[in-house]
């Protein structure tokens, strides 16, 4: 906690704020993701999220089930 | 929830104490990582209830049209969440951005380049927070709207038309 707040209060960011922000996302990350990956999560490099592709995905749906 | 919170903090402080010296970038990377993972994890699961409801309407079906419109009707009647999700992927794609760019600001030892990114970044975390939450409302919604279906339409009929179109 002391080195997160160290290294967020060296960009002149209010305490309050990050501690806020760090509370709201562990909660959320803590009930979908692994925690044996979380220590990659947190400190491997940064990566885009991915959209959800529809039509990859009802192209997918109807090869499965032979819908041509 | 606190005991896990210092937990995982000391986790990841003894993970950024590890390999580079102190840097406020070292925190972003780490906050905007655990968004990106949520914002996984919640598009997999979705990903897995549509094809799951898919497959259940189309089992109902004889032909390949019925099949066909079950297939639509189970990935229209969950375009709401998944408009959400990709909002959400969006935003969380203006965070990494912004990070990799304070990234190449430390290297090149601009200054004030912190400050300035930092704020701006910690500024979009609520947002995506925001958007977490409606997502995982909206996905409870969706599964609502499944659990109370009616009966399985007549063999040949499109399954997933009348319980998820709305």
């Amino acid at each position: 906690m002391t080195v997160i707040l160290a290294h967020l209060a060296a960009a002149g960011l209010p305490q309050r704020q990050v501690i806020d922000a760090a509370q709201a996302l562990l909660a959320d990350a803590m009930s979908v993701i692994d925690r044996g990956d979380l220590d990659n999560i947190l400190t491997g490099p940064v990566r885009e999220a991915k959209r959800l592709d529809v039509e990859a995905l009802r192209a997918s749906l109807y090869a499965e089930l032979g819908i041509p | 929830m606190n005991v896990a919170l210092l937990l995982l903090l000391s986790l990841f402080a003894v993970g950024c104490a590890s390999k580079a010296p102190p840097s406020p970038n070292t925190a972003a990377v780490g906050l905007a990582n655990l968004t990106k993972e949520t914002l996984d994890a919640l598009r997999v699961a979705h990903e897995g209830g549509i094809k799951a409801e898919a497959r259940a309407a189309a089992a109902e079906c004889a032909d390949a049209a019925c099949k066909k419109e079950a297939v639509d009707g189970t990935i229209e009647a969950a375009q709401p969440v998944t408009d959400k999700i990709n909002a959400g992927v969006d935003l969380q794609n203006v965070v990494v951005a912004l990070v990799r760019a304070e990234l190449v600001c430390e290297e090149k030892g601009e200054a004030d380049c912190s400050r300035r990114k930092l704020a701006e970044l910690m500024g979009k975390l609520p947002q995506i927070q925001n958007i977490v939450l409606e997502i995982k409302k909206e996905i409870q919604t969706w599964r609502k709207t499944k659990s109370k279906s009616s009966p399985p339409p007549p063999s040949g009929a499109p399954a997933a038309q009348s319980p998820n179109r709305s």
